[in-house]
């Protein structure tokens, strides 16, 4: 049942990771401390495939036609050869291995649960026992996951990524597939197919996306505190049980890629803020950029994190401004080629509906079927329905919203009680003193808040580009997670430990 | 236990519960969209997987029949199946190819556009798409002077096109008009809607719904003719309604404005039971003005009264979202054709009372051709049989061994039975489906000598069905033994869609009803190759159900 080809699937995103791992340590520089080296190993679980697919895409563009034993084992010598090359100067091997052990320790250690942990700890093993069981077994159907497979199958069939995207069609061609995204995901299922050797099965494909949602969940395992903290666990859980979040993983969609990357990049930024160096804006540049080349929406990523990092650094203005700045262009240099292309192909960089000449033809009418079809078409729709998407539909987010809500009334009740929102003091300047802190706590909801003002601002706008799909709204989704576990943990904690009984039973 | 640890306690479980529970639930479910929560079914392959999915082009991709990608290309109006799946030619909709199809003036230059193309087919899914309802590809589609046939594959159709089109029909005009006979009727019963209401200026009828968020909105109907939606309208007072032949063709032809999702259907009354819907139109308008041309074939079958062959009608418009539909003049029209579309043949067969039977009628092909002499077939295309079996029929007691003849042709293995129709249901008025097999006879057809065995060991029988091949008609005889059947209670409601040869006392003599079907056979496991399938077709069935040999008694299926 378990095929060679989803083996062989996880075995090279496994082996890319480590690589991905020792590249990435680079970024950390110098002085790392021992918890940025923890996020960086764990981060890498999800940007090692991204890198074998940036490579796979750029082996594919410069030397199209080649045999799939060759692209094999060209992508995995270069991740080698990366890897190499980054410790060679520094061998740190040791240091690399303890950063796994502490990881592992990190996120694996079962001593010190109490009985809320391990609970949770057992309800996430199961439902992600369910996401792979469903990968295992079930077809690829979904429309946009075949959409995309549609186009991993030509590039599979012509070994090279030369005519990616295909929209220019002769006469013996079927297949259209009309978006501007960089091949990050299709990059992945090629991969697939190109470790199974046909295109017969679809089973290694439909282990990419539970793979980043699986890395996005350990990453809020981490991002809340690692595995000893009471609520990691139920982070992980909350995230992954999100029931938007949940089908558009056993879906294969494409999303879980680009919410992972920008979960990555907001991690990314505390260890760039400590110490501004020029490795470590290369760094965040790449993790940001890896959103992008999977969904061209990323580069909405661009300007969140960039202003994260213009808020969270403690430099002066100019030079926040250049390294802000600094982050999003080598984000965007990343995949300069596909946006520059997508200018030829598209007439812009990001192409929606507007590039697809059918959807211009004014006697379809699609600007109606498009609007109704959503139903986002009233001035009450567009705000309740879609601006609060995540409160008042929770067939499709669950109760993760309505706890953001709760945890947002706990912080600020904090906030006020600690005299920040005190009149005596001077607000402005512990306003902002509170907003540059490197505190995840922070950053979440500093990020989810930009977000959806630029999400208030469309909709003023009468734009319904952000809430027109469901899976846009995901987007900060995680960062909710993380608001919502740091807040209410602490209040948590003080009364578990309030009732010593429950620590003695386990 | 502390009342403190009773609430961390039910948290708890309620939090794994709340989590878990949707998790699982979402997971069963997709499971079991391909059948697989049935073990065995967890091993096969994908392509196993996928013929065992309820997903439309999914199953209409697993047609065996589309091996050649040459002459085969579809349009699609949903391209993921196709782009991974697909192994014949295929075009998506939005392809910019497409485009001059789009901006073709009449429905000939749009369906030349699509021949230029080569597209053969055209599969269609469930959901409105302005490809389709806003283009010619809706008349295109739903004319019998465009497709040879249409096949329903869960909620896809796939639409099989001429190389040319048939020329068009003049034919005389029957008008309704959107006069005083439009009835406002509310899909909200319960409780009073506030949203809707309705409005009418002689030629134009309105209807609004306007829910403050669109999420609310309660669908609202509108029906010509009086009276409630599911009584037939001359029940319901109409003195004039709209009238329509078995197999005839009809055009409806209406201007409509007005904003929203909107659903025109023909409702179709043969008998006093709930009418058949034919869809005609799905939607989404948008404030402009809209000739909506929409093509409907009348084939409503009655099982009550086999030989009606008109039905009444109601135009029905249906706003299933917040909007408001401004209704002008309606038009209906014959289009001249006569029985084209594939449906219909179906519905003639099901009028003269055959019925099919199949474990998995998927892409199962079967129907009656009425030319000259109706002519009946059955094609084979999955790994269940094809049962086609005949109304009911009455039988006196004594008949021990009627003879049947008819004619056959086609390729593939079949067997004949005659089959116990038991009703014992006080109130019944149709035979069952689910009747007893009692007694299965093989039918020897290459030998001339018709030896007569009978079995109730139904593996024996089954295993002995004789293949057959030919392109001519090839008379058969055969004496089929009765099975034993067991006999009608006393308040047996015997059907009304048995033919007229029953018995003048039925409490003195003894009755059995019977059926007459038709199997199919496979011999080979699924593994087969697509010549192996049945597909056979039968003429002048009649079957010598004399108890002497004086008085003849010929039942004609």
């Amino acid at each position: 049942m378990i095929t060679g080809s989803v083996i062989a699937l996880l075995g090279t995103f496994l082996f890319s990771s480590v690589c991905a791992s020792i590249v990435f340590r680079f970024v950390v520089g110098p002085s790392p401390t021992r918890s940025e080296r923890i996020r960086i190993t764990i981060l890498s679980l999800g940007l090692g495939p991204l890198l074998l697919a940036y490579l796979l895409t750029a082996y594919l563009t410069v030397f199209p036609g080649g045999t799939r034993e060759v692209a094999v084992a060209t992508i995995l010598l270069s991740l080698l050869v990366l890897a190499i090359l980054m410790y060679w100067p520094t061998r740190r091997a040791s240091t690399t291995w303890r950063d796994v052990q502490w990881a592992l320790a990190h996120l694996c250690s079962v001593r010190r649960l109490n009985v809320v942990s391990i609970t949770g700890l057992l309800v996430l093993l199961f439902i992600m026992g369910l996401i792979l069981l469903v990968a295992l077994v079930v077809p690829l159907t979904d429309n946009d996951a075949l959409e995309y497979a549609g186009s991993a199958k030509l590039v599979f069939e012509e070994m090279s990524a030369q005519r990616y995207p295909f929209v220019r069609l002769t006469d013996s061609d079927d297949y259209y597939g009309p978006w501007s995204h960089p091949m990050g995901y299709v990059a992945l299922q090629t991969w697939g197919f190109i470790l199974q050797g046909n295109l017969e099965d679809t089973s290694p494909v439909r282990f990419i996306t539970p793979w980043f949602a699986i890395c996005t969940a350990i990453a809020l395992v981490h991002a809340t505190g690692g595995i000893r903290r009471t609520l990691s666990p139920w982070a992980a859980v909350l995230l992954l049980a999100t029931p938007a979040y949940l089908f558009t993983t056993m879906q294969s969609h494409i999303d879980q890629i680009r919410i992972f990357s920008l979960v990555a990049a907001v991690l990314c930024v505390p260890i760039l803020c400590r110490q501004p160096n020029w490795q470590r804006i290369v760094g965040l540049g790449c993790v940001l950029g890896s959103g992008i080349f999977a969904h061209s929406l990323g580069i909405l990523s661009c300007l969140l994190i960039s202003a994260l990092v213009f808020l969270s650094l403690r430099t002066g203005f100019w030079k926040r401004l250049a390294i802000s700045s600094a982050v999003s262009l080598i984000a965007l240099l990343l995949v300069a080629v596909r946006l520059i292309d997508n200018v030829v192909i598209f007439g812009s960089p990001i192409a929606d509906v507007g590039a697809v000449p059918v959807y211009a033809l004014s006697q379809l009418d699609w600007e109606a079927y498009f609007r109704e079809a959503r139903g986002i078409a009233t001035f009450a729709d567009q705000w309740f329905a879609g601006f609060l998407a995540g409160l008042s539909q929770p067939r499709l987010y669950g109760i993760t919203y309505w706890l953001f809500v709760l945890a947002l009334g706990v912080f600020f009740l904090k906030l006020s009680r600690s005299g920040v929102l005190s009149l005596n003091s001077s607000l402005p300047r512990r306003v902002l003193g509170m907003i540059s802190s490197t505190r995840l706590q922070w950053s979440a909801l500093l990020v989810v808040l930009m977000f959806y003002c630029m999400v208030f601002v469309s909709v003023v706008l009468d734009m319904d580009s952000f809430i027109k799909n469901y899976r846009y709204m995901m987007t900060t989704l995680p960062l909710v997670v993380i608001f919502v576990v740091r807040t209410l943990s602490l209040p948590l904690d003080n009364w578990l430990r309030s009732m010593p009984s429950s620590r003695r039973n386990v | 236990v502390t009342p403190v640890r009773l609430i961390l306690l039910l948290l708890l479980v309620l939090g794994s519960v709340a989590t878990a529970g949707p998790v699982l639930y979402y997971a069963a479910s997709r499971l079991n969209e391909f059948g697989l929560l049935s073990p065995q079914n967890l091993r096969l392959a994908d392509a196993g997987k996928l013929q065992l999915s309820r997903l439309g082009q999914v199953q209409m991709l697993g047609r065996d029949e589309w091996e050649n990608r040459e002459t085969v290309r579809v349009l699609t109006l949903r391209q993921a199946e196709f782009a991974f799946y697909s192994k014949v030619r295929f075009i998506s909709h939005i392809d910019p190819r497409m485009v001059p199809f789009f901006s073709a003036k009449t429905v000939e230059a749009a369906f030349q556009e699509l021949r230029r193309l080569g597209i053969t087919h055209v599969s269609i899914p469930e959901e409105p798409l302005p490809t389709l309802y806003n283009s010619f590809l809706e008349e295109i589609t739903n004319s019998g002077r465009f497709v040879r046939r249409r096949d329903h594959f869960g909620g896809a159709v796939l639409c099989e096109l001429f190389d040319q089109p048939l020329p068009a029909n003049e034919a005389p005009e029957k008008s309704v008009s959107a006069g005083n006979e439009w009835t406002p009727w509310s899909a909200v019963t319960k409780y009073a809607v506030t949203e809707a209401t309705y409005a009418h200026d002689g030629t134009i009828t309105s209807i609004f719904n306007s829910p403050s968020i669109s999420a609310n909105a309660r669908e609202v109907r509108l029906s010509s003719g009086p009276g409630p939606i599911d009584v037939a309208p001359q029940l319901a007072g109409s003195q004039f309604p709209l009238q329509f032949q078995f197999g005839h063709e009809y055009l409806l032809d209406a201007d409509i404005r007005g904003e929203g999702l909107v659903q025109v259907e023909m409702h179709l009354y043969i008998d006093d039971t709930p009418p058949k819907v034919v869809p005609l139109w799905q939607g989404f308008l948008s404030g402009r003005s809209k000739r909506l041309r929409a093509i409907f074939m009348q084939d409503a079958v009655s099982l009550k009264c086999i030989g009606c062959t008109t039905a009444t009608g109601r135009v029905v418009v249906r706003l299933l979202s917040r909007g408001e539909i401004h209704l002008g003049e309606t038009v209906i029209r014959e289009t001249g054709f006569v029985g084209r579309s594939s449906s219909f043949e179906r519905a003639m067969a099901e009028r003269r009372g055959w019925s099919l039977n199949a474990t998995q009628p998927r892409s199962i092909r079967w129907g009656l051709v009425d030319e000259d002499r109706p002519v009946l077939f059955a094609r084979q295309s999955g790994a269940y049989p094809v049962s086609l079996q005949s109304l009911g029929f009455s039988v006196r007691e004594g008949v021990t061994a009627p003879s049947l003849s008819f004619q056959v042709r086609g390729h593939g293995r079949f067997f004949v039975e005659l089959m116990c129709a038991r009703d014992e249901r006080a109130s019944a008025q149709e035979i069952p489906p689910e009747t007893d097999w009692l007694a299965r006879v093989l039918l020897p057809i290459e030998s001339a000598a018709p030896p007569v065995r009978s079995t109730i060991d139904d593996v024996s029988v089954q295993s002995s069905a004789a293949a057959y091949a030919s392109d001519e008609w090839k008379k058969v005889e055969v004496r089929l033994r009765m099975p034993d059947c067991p006999p009608l209670s006393r308040d047996a409601v015997v059907s009304r869609r048995l033919p007229i040869n029953q018995p003048a006392d039925p409490g003195v003599q003894r009755l059995n009803v019977l059926r007459l079907a038709f199997v199919t056979r496979r011999e080979v496991d699924f593994a087969g190759t697509p010549e192996e399938l049945p597909d056979v077709q039968f003429r002048d069935i009649s079957l010598d159900i004399s108890p002497s040999t004086d008085n003849q008694e010929i039942v004609k299926l």
